[in-house]
């Protein structure tokens, strides 16, 4: 599986295709500190007004903040809304 | 981008429920893998509200027993929902279309003119002519024809040197200025002098048309002419003048009034009770109704308050709120000291000065005297004030010579 990952980056970095899409690695945009943008997710870990934990492929992402709420969610993406304050990687222990 | 998703659920419908449990996260994850479409997801402590649509409720609630939590629809909404609102309730739905409809024929029309610019034109007389050309309060605006009324307000009153009339909303504003130079030779034709209105010393003359027959610091009385109407022609003409004219000039002269009033000790002044009583009137077109008929206080001051309707700022709708307040008082007697009488005084020789003087006089000064008596000030303030002191009088043919008038400030034409 690392394996493919990589190759998908190596072809990434020569065609300058983007990895998002030839990989399931997660890709985070962020609008203001109002809106976070995920695509590639695993599922909610943690869902409170005040802290979001999102699965992604790479590890978790915590998102801090005030009043946040789902606004869309699929299979694909999540759109956050709310005031955030910081978000930080952290890896899965299992 | 959130508003158009809003709008398209909207469109789609959706029910929001309220769910209570501890497995929420999973449930949420669980929807999403089954492709059921959840949206606007807020939770706090182990409840939540999700939005879902309805063709994935009944597959959600499956879910949700599953995972033992408990699920309550909080509301439902969208188009068809509303739709189907309005077939059991007709009467409704033709309520809220009359409503949109009457207030579409009500902006349609013109419910405010609003004229300004005009000092010697009367607003009734230029209302009249505008109605004659269909500009009135109720007409249609999209049969109104803006410059064609402009232009024919210009050609009926010839003082107007500038006219526009802009529709905006159900509001015209008509916005002119008028020739004040040609305003009199327009109305007649007849000769006139140029009389002193008061008695006064000569502070400038500058003549524009006539023979002027006083100079600068000669003292005047009133109805001596200032300027004549009779041309003394010097000779130098290329073309024979007509001998009288109507006098036209500016002149300013230094205007001295005695103003003498008498401030008692002893008042009565007016004290609100806090009481009041309020009477509210909606007029619609011409139509008052009363909503609250009230009898005024045996002492009271009114007071009335006008709000009109609007929709947004240029349209306003013939509808009128009139908040009409009587306030209470009684006249309680006081007693005042000579620092208050003379506070009083200064105040209404202000307020005099403000009511009688015009708004180009200028107040050179005012000397106040006070007499002290047992019950009473008397005040005697004399102002001294520049101001024009010119004024329109028919010419009369009296014989004699007019004279040459000062050499630097006269100007025949």
């Amino acid at each position: 599986m690392d394996n493919m990952k990589k190759i998908a980056e190596k072809i990434s970095n020569k065609t300058q295709f983007p990895i998002e899409i030839i990989s399931s690695t997660p890709k985070i945009e962020v609008t203001g500190n109002k809106m976070i943008y995920i695509e590639n997710h695993k599922g909610v870990k943690i869902l409170t007004p005040e802290n979001v934990t999102v699965k992604l492929t790479t590890g978790l992402l915590v998102i801090e903040g005030e009043k946040i709420a789902i606004h869309e969610i699929d299979k694909e993406h999540i759109f956050l809304t709310g005031i955030f304050n910081s978000f930080k990687f952290d890896k899965i222990l299992e | 981008m959130i508003y158009i998703s809003k709008l398209w659920k909207f469109i789609q419908g959706y029910v929001i429920i309220s769910i209570k449990g501890y497995n929420i996260e999973k449930l949420i994850n669980k929807a999403v893998q089954s492709e059921i479409s959840i949206y606007s997801i807020e939770k706090n402590g182990n409840t939540a509200k999700i939005t879902i649509s309805p063709k994935h409720f009944k597959s959600f609630t499956k879910l949700t027993r599953k995972y033992k939590c408990r699920t309550k629809i909080v509301n439902k909404n969208g188009i068809f929902r509303l739709l189907l609102f309005f077939r059991f309730n007709l009467l409704y739905f033709i309520g809220l279309m009359l409503s949109i409809l009457l207030v579409y024929i009500l902006t349609q029309r013109i419910w405010i003119i609003d004229i300004s610019g005009n000092s010697q034109l009367d607003k009734h007389s230029i209302l009249t002519s505008c109605s004659d050309d269909g500009l009135y309060v109720g007409c249609n605006k999209n049969t109104l024809d803006c410059k064609k009324v402009a232009e024919n307000l210009k050609l009926k009153y010839k003082n107007i040197s500038w006219i526009n009339i802009s529709l905006k909303g159900a509001s015209v504003h008509i916005k002119l200025s008028e020739d004040k130079l040609n305003t009199i030779t327009a109305i007649t034709n007849e000769p006139y002098n140029i009389v002193a209105a008061v008695d006064c010393q000569i502070a400038s003359i500058i003549t524009n048309k006539g023979t002027p027959q006083v100079k600068k610091n000669d003292i005047v009385k009133k109805g001596d002419v200032l300027i004549s109407a009779r041309l003394q022609p010097s000779g130098i003409e290329e073309n024979p003048v007509t001998d009288i004219v109507s006098a036209k000039g500016n002149i300013r002269g230094i205007v001295k009034r005695t103003y003498s009033f008498t401030i008692p000790y002893n008042a009565k002044e007016k004290q609100y009770t806090n009481k009041a009583k309020t009477q509210y009137t909606i007029k619609f077109f011409n139509k008052a109704i009363t909503i609250n008929n009230v009898t005024p206080f045996t002492q009271n001051d009114k007071t009335e308050e006008i709000i009109q309707l609007k929709l947004g700022e240029d349209c306003p709708l013939p509808i009128l709120i009139c908040k009409e307040i009587n306030k209470e008082y009684i006249l309680k007697s006081v007693k005042r000291d000579l620092e208050t009488a003379k506070k009083l005084a200064d105040k209404e020789i202000i307020e005099h000065i403000i009511q009688n003087y015009s708004i180009d006089s200028d107040i050179i000064s005012v000397n106040t005297k006070l007499n002290e008596s047992t019950d009473s000030l008397q005040v005697s303030a004399e102002i001294t004030s520049e101001e024009n002191i010119g004024t329109e009088m028919p010419y009369e043919d009296l014989g004699g010579n007019p004279l040459n008038g000062t050499e630097e400030n006269s100007n025949i034409s």
